[in-house]
């Protein structure tokens, strides 16, 4: 397995060199012949020097280690431009200040390529989807706009073009919380239109950033590197989330359009100076090296920066109230069964993931597999016994067997304990938990509600996160498309005023009134044919002069299953007996759900069971027939002694009859 | 696989009562049953019947496991068999004693044992003891014993009823 420059590393010389390139044509076409053949050997050398320096000529095969123990990475570090950073020094008269790049640097060592294509940078790759995940979720506050986003095809989840945003838009809203690669690098290699929110040439990749999950201590500060985001540093982002330097010069969002990297550097060029960085002398060992305290296995403090789901807020449940995962209280570690190899396709761990991959080692990192073990053909002993890390193998005591057939185990196992209706809960994706704000509160947008029991793809009941789309859109053949919120608010104009982070005060569910004005302005200004409003589980639009609202499928939530945290056995669902879910008042049936989002009145609001499909005649009655299993069961158990008494009365009087007949 | 059997052990019973039915009577008939042997067999018919129509009959018109309604019906019915085999046992038990006459002793006991087998593997998974696996085995128990006590009441109800 070769180290080659691989097509994102092209990807980034050419974004880098492509101005360069396009300043050196527009020379070209004025030149003379003979400047033209100087130019040409100038050109050739240049390229065989860039041949020279690329990881592809360095080696052939990336080095090994082969062991347990991990690698010491006190290594040379090099910047996006494939040269190594040296650190200000009396020795050194022009210090590095150029980005360091995971890019040139990591991929001397490690597959980069291979690694750009695992779970968390392939959204875009078009492959295999898997079960409907976390969306990311485009908030726009003026106009209530609340979109589940996601480059992957998840039923109920919209693509980003939808919401009017290009990659590098899609970056800046959510690059907080993505490890780079995907979309972040993809604005090159795609050919977008050229709008004025496009800024890749003057912000740069945001390239995949291995160290926000492999360093083994704190010393990554994604915080850090979120707020370099914001700032529109997407190149510069890891270096000081790294602490190996600072970021001076103008802040990339507050560069112009026409702002030309090419001539950043040129001392004559009358242009603001860019971001460049400052590297800390400090940092660097002698040698030039850095040292990374880097593991293969990420802490779960590294996972929850992006994966956390909190109460704290929405249920005013303190932060130390929570338990969380028995497996982490056991000692494992979220990698311990979210692992992967090289190729980083995390296993996702939910039952059917082993099937879809046809590789039987994902099947055993499911919550069945490591506990129950794995009855599909072929699998090897070692999966199919289960209880690998030491997994306790659970009996389900007087649990009918049909319960595993109908329930994934996260159902009894997983996520907080169900209640009459279920909870608010914020996470890292949707409402930016991680990073510091004082903003933040119960009612901060996203509502996302859990947990729902639904049906997954698979038939099984499990709990699931909703969260309802609410946005403005064009209905044509009963299909509606979301409009993009500027466009919205261009023609709603003062209909919605403006909201804020800060203004959270206005961020007031819409009336009628405004929601038929806006749906007016819509059609009056050509934004929509046949405009409508989706909010709270409804579609609005205006019939025959009058608003009407109705039930409709662009409407339902975006509902994903949750699988943490995980509740200990003596916690779960069932341990109480049968009645903790067959009782006439039990959550996992009649809980309510209501649908959530800026809506003043008429949202939608169904029983847990109406959500699946089931009849409620049936369950209640099914529910209270529990009332009579105590009867059924002495019914049954001195009928059963009866019968074996008449038995028994029968044998004894045949058999002693058979001997007395036989003595006489 | 059970359904196949279920569906050719029910055709073989109705062959064997339409069998019996047809063969010439050779002995004396029995005693005529009192009126409370009489109520206590069609309760029991009753309970039979209804417990397997929801229960074999789902088996074998559908591949779901048994829900809903079908449920609780087998349920109910499965109480009143209950009730009304004990009842049976005990009001019928005289004709086929070790001494009595009666033709069909075979049968009436078989229908008592496999009864007994019936009711337990349903109830036994209702109590806190027995794992899920365990509880599997036992449906599955249940399901032949209940196919073979089908079988065995639908010979026994042909030789009361021809009897009469």
């Amino acid at each position: 397995m070769a180290v080659r420059l691989c097509p994102a590393s092209a990807m980034l010389v050419s974004a880098v060199s492509c101005e360069r390139a396009a300043a050196d044509m527009s020379s070209v076409r004025n030149a003379s012949p003979r400047r033209l053949s100087t130019m040409a050997v100038v050109l050739g050398v240049a390229l065989v020097l860039l041949a020279q320096w690329s990881p592809a000529a360095e080696q052939s095969k990336p080095l090994r280690t082969d062991s347990r123990a991990p690698f010491v990475h006190r290594i040379p570090i090099y910047d996006d431009a494939g040269k190594q950073i040296r650190p200000p020094s009396a020795a050194v008269k022009t210090p590095s200040n150029r980005p360091f790049s995971t890019l040139q640097t990591c991929s001397r060592c490690h597959e980069y390529d291979t690694i750009s294509h695992g779970w968390h940078f392939n959204a875009m790759a078009g492959g295999p989807s898997g079960r409907a995940g976390e969306p990311w979720i485009y908030q726009d506050l003026t106009t209530r706009t609340v979109l589940p986003l996601s480059y992957r095809d998840w039923p109920g989840a919209h693509h980003p073009r939808d919401a009017g945003m290009d990659e590098w838009t899609f970056v800046l809203n959510f690059g907080r919380h993505m490890p780079g690669g995907g979309p972040g690098v993809a604005g090159v290699a795609t050919t977008q239109p050229a709008t004025a929110t496009t800024r890749w040439h003057i912000t740069g990749q945001l390239q995949i950033d291995c160290l926000i999950c492999h360093v083994a201590d704190q010393s990554h500060d994604p915080v850090v590197r979120a707020q370099q985001i914001e700032l529109q540093n997407f190149r510069w982002a890891t270096t000081p989330a790294l602490g190996l330097g600072i970021v001076r010069g103008t802040m990339a969002r507050f560069l112009p359009n026409n702002w030309d990297p090419a001539l950043a550097d040129d001392p004559d060029s009358d242009q603001r100076p860019g971001p460049s960085i400052s590297y800390d002398a400090a940092r660097f060992e002698p040698g030039e090296k850095v040292f990374f305290n880097i593991t293969r296995r990420p802490p779960p403090e590294r996972c929850y920066f992006c994966h956390t789901a909190s109460h704290t807020l929405t249920e005013s449940r303190p932060q130390w109230h929570t338990p969380g995962d028995i497996h982490l209280t056991a000692g494992l570690s979220c990698v311990d069964c979210h692992r992967n190899g090289i190729d980083h396709a995390i296993v996702r761990g939910y039952e059917t993931e082993g099937l879809e991959r046809s590789d039987p080692m994902v099947t055993a990192m499911s919550c069945r597999g490591c506990h129950l073990g794995s009855e599909q053909p072929g699998v090897p002993p070692s999966i199919a016994l289960g209880g690998r890390l030491g997994a306790p193998k659970p009996l389900h005591r007087g649990l009918p067997a049909l319960h595993l057939e109908k329930l994934s185990c996260t159902a009894c196992h997983s996520g907080p304990w169900p209640q009459d209706h279920p909870q608010g809960v914020q996470t890292s994706m949707a409402h930016a938990l991680g990073t510091e704000s004082n903003l933040r509160d119960a009612n901060t947008p996203p509502r996302i509600s859990e947990p729902l029991f639904l049906r997954g793809a698979d038939g099984k009941i499990a709990p699931h996160r909703a969260v309802w789309p609410n946005y403005w859109g064009d209905m044509a053949d009963d299909v509606i498309s979301p409009l993009a919120p500027d466009k919205v608010r261009s023609a709603a104009g003062k209909l919605l005023p403006v909201v804020q982070p800060a203004n959270m005060a206005a961020y007031k569910p819409l009336s009628d009134e405004q929601v038929q004005q806006v749906l007016a302005a819509l059609k009056a200004g050509g934004i929509a044919k046949v405009p409508v409003y989706v909010s709270g589980g409804m579609v609005y639009r205006i019939e025959n002069g009058a608003l009407t609202r109705r039930e409709h499928p662009a409407a339902r939530p975006y509902t994903w299953a949750l699988g943490h945290d995980v509740r200990p056995a003596s916690q779960s669902l069932g341990v109480r007996g049968c009645s903790d879910c067959h009782a006439p008042d039990s959550p996992i049936y009649f809980g309510l759900v209501q649908a959530q989002g800026p809506v003043a009145e008429g949202a939608v609001s169904k029983l847990m069971l109406q959500l699946r499909g089931e009849d409620a005649t049936v369950v209640r009655a099914f529910a209270r027939s529990f009332a009579l299993r105590g009867l059924l069961k002495t019914i049954s158990f001195v009928a059963a002694a009866a019968l074996l008494l008449l038995l028994a009365a029968f044998l004894v009087r045949a058999v002693g009859g058979a001997l007395w007949s036989k003595r006489n | 696989m059970f359904r196949a059997i279920a569906i050719l052990g029910l055709l073989a019973a109705v062959l064997w009562v339409v069998a019996t039915v047809l063969r010439p009577q050779r002995k004396a008939p029995p005693a005529k049953p009192t009126g409370w042997q009489r109520l206590a067999y069609m309760a029991l018919l009753l309970g039979v019947g209804l417990a397997a129509g929801t229960g074999l009959g789902n088996s074998i018109v559908s591949s779901e496991a048994i829900g809903g309604w079908t449920l609780m019906i087998h349920c109910a019915a499965a109480g009143f068999f209950a009730v009304a085999i004990v009842a049976v046992g005990a009001l019928w038990a005289g004709r086929y004693g070790p001494e009595a006459p009666e033709s069909g002793a075979l049968l009436f006991w078989l229908m008592m044992a496999l009864s007994v087998v019936v009711i337990l593997s349903a109830v036994a998974p209702m109590t806190s003891f027995f794992a899920s696996a365990t509880q599997k085995d036992f449906y599955e128990l249940h399901r032949y014993s209940s196919l073979a006590l089908v079988v065995v009441v639908v010979l026994h109800a042909a030789r009361v009823v021809r009897a009469r």
